[in-house]
């Protein structure tokens, strides 16, 4: 119980801060909400991370799998590759209110940091589409590499990373030509993949090889391979680009690594086949998503303690940026 | 020769597609069995991941690396098909062990990328031994045949897993 009482200090200082920082904008901003997309019986699991407790269970598609959240909270955006659509949900009440055809097997899933454009990965159709995040109209496509996973966005809105999974590498969009600019190596079927806030490195977590490439985004070479645990899924940074936090589906593990050092120090146990991976706004918690074990695990980012289980839905994925503000 | 390694190359990239490629949904079975039997006892029966006799389907079983992580094993199943499968972590005072099929055709098992868990743990007057998947169907693409769809997936682990747990159960409490 004691943990719970710590978290629940920490959390409300942080949803305290977010909403002190959020004032002169407005007062109708939400609390911070975390979207799990369970894949295994078609719903989205709202959390509140004040407490922890569930505000919300959403009916969305057949099994969703991909989501992104503006930085704001009010936009959220959810993919499903069974569906093959992309969903949208209402930031106040969480249900759909918009829908769209994706390709054939729309996955990851990325917002612009302007919030107007949703890019997926279309799994079958080895193509990254351009959606108005509005209307989910669709406005353009990228041709990018064999099964294409994570997607991730440059703090600048002017690059989208793609994981071309059955390729061994990245692709890099340009945002403005909507072409395909460079592409780089990487260790075996990569997936998940983060970019830091300066925008200056793009960690991606290679499933087949156990490792991560790390790239350094100003001349598009890979500098560093990091070996971690047993088939890593997912990526998640602090927002001082000092830690990265890696899930490790095989190992019921999350690998921890210092970006200066750019080496593996820790490796905590998680719960069950973790996948969907994120740290918090302020960088002092990391949600991860557990999809054998059902439930979102809260770690402190320095202690790695856990804080908190949260039960979810049956199969998290919660693959993509997850939490507003969330890296 | 060049013919030769052209081939192989065309070989080894067909089947690194087939065993990578999957479909879009993960799907997960989970079978519990509670035996009234210690779980030393339950453990017994199980522990050796180079003898799976006790899944009636299995004929008989080859491979090396006892069981040390990066073991290997060939089950030889009744009417001669094959499945090859990789211990990846083993836990013995935990009575855990985790593994993953390496290769196996799908017309066998209706599954890609399978890996699974079977662990052991004391319940009240015995225990409980489970078995856990994580799978994609047999078909990577979208609109799969029925026999390869993620339903057809799902029941041939859950008959296999039902099987094998029975088995187990009965060779535990037979033996007490």
């Amino acid at each position: 119980m004691r943990e719970r009482k710590v978290y629940l200090t920490r959390a409300r200082e942080a949803g305290l801060l977010l909403l002190l920082a959020l004032a002169p904008v407005g007062a109708s901003q939400a609390a911070p909400f975390a979207y799990v997309t369970n894949q295994g019986d078609h719903s989205v699991s709202v959390v509140d991370l004040v407490d922890g407790s569930i505000a919300a269970t959403v009916s969305v598609g057949e099994a969703p799998a991909g989501v992104a959240v503006s930085k704001d909270g009010q936009r959220i955006v959810i993919s499903d590759p069974k569906t093959r659509q992309v969903y949208l949900l209402d930031a106040g009440t969480h249900a759909v209110i918009a829908r769209a055809s994706a390709g054939q097997g729309p996955l990851g899933i990325a917002l612009s940091p302007d919030a107007g454009r949703v890019y997926v990965a279309d799994w079958f159709e080895d193509q990254l589409l351009v959606l108005d995040a509005t209307t989910l109209d669709q406005l353009g496509r990228v041709a990018v590499g064999d099964s294409p996973s994570g997607v991730a966005v440059s703090p600048d809105g002017r690059r989208v990373f793609v994981s071309d999974r059955d390729d061994n590498r990245i692709s890099v969009i340009d945002t403005e030509k909507l072409e395909v600019v460079a592409r780089v190596e990487t260790g075996q079927r990569p997936f998940g993949l983060s970019v830091d806030a300066a925008g200056q490195r793009l960690y991606v977590a290679n499933v087949a090889s156990n490792d991560v490439t790390v790239i350094d985004l100003d001349s598009l070479t890979s500098i560093a391979t990091l070996p971690v645990g047993n088939t890593p899924y997912g990526v998640a940074i602090t927002p001082d680009g000092t830690r990265a936090f890696v899930t490790n589906q095989h190992d019921n593990s999350v690998s921890v690594i210092d970006t200066e050092r750019l080496a593996v120090i820790a490796q905590p146990e998680v719960g069950e086949f973790p996948e969907g991976i994120i740290v918090g706004p302020n960088g002092a918690l990391v949600y991860v998503a557990s999809w054998f074990s059902n439930e979102l695990l809260v770690l402190d980012s320095r202690s790695l303690e856990l804080v908190q289980r949260i039960p979810t839905g049956d199969g998290p994925r919660a693959f993509g940026v997850f939490i507003a503000g969330g890296s | 020769m060049k013919r030769a390694i052209a081939l192989f190359t065309i070989l080894s990239v067909a089947f690194a597609s087939v065993t990578f490629a999957h479909g879009p949904t993960r799907k997960k079975v989970i079978v519990n069995k509670e035996v009234a039997a210690p779980p030393e006892k339950v453990w017994a029966i199980v522990q050796d991941f180079h003898d799976m006799s006790w899944l009636p389907v299995v004929e008989r079983t080859e491979g090396d690396g006892g069981n040390e992580p990066g073991a290997t094993r060939t089950l030889i199943l009744v009417g001669g098909a094959e499945v090859v499968e990789k211990l990846e972590k083993y836990d013995a005072e935990g009575r855990s062990y985790f593994y993953r099929i390496t290769d196996v055709d799908v017309k066998v098992l209706p599954v890609t990328n399978y890996s699974a868990w079977i662990n052991v743990k004391p319940a009240d007057g015995g225990s409980v031994v489970s078995w856990k998947g994580a799978f994609y169907r047999g078909y990577p693409n979208n609109d799969p045949p029925p026999e390869l769809s993620d339903q057809a997936a799902v029941d041939a682990v859950t008959g296999l897993y039902e099987a094998g747990l029975d088995s187990v159960k009965q060779r535990a409490e037979a033996a007490e």
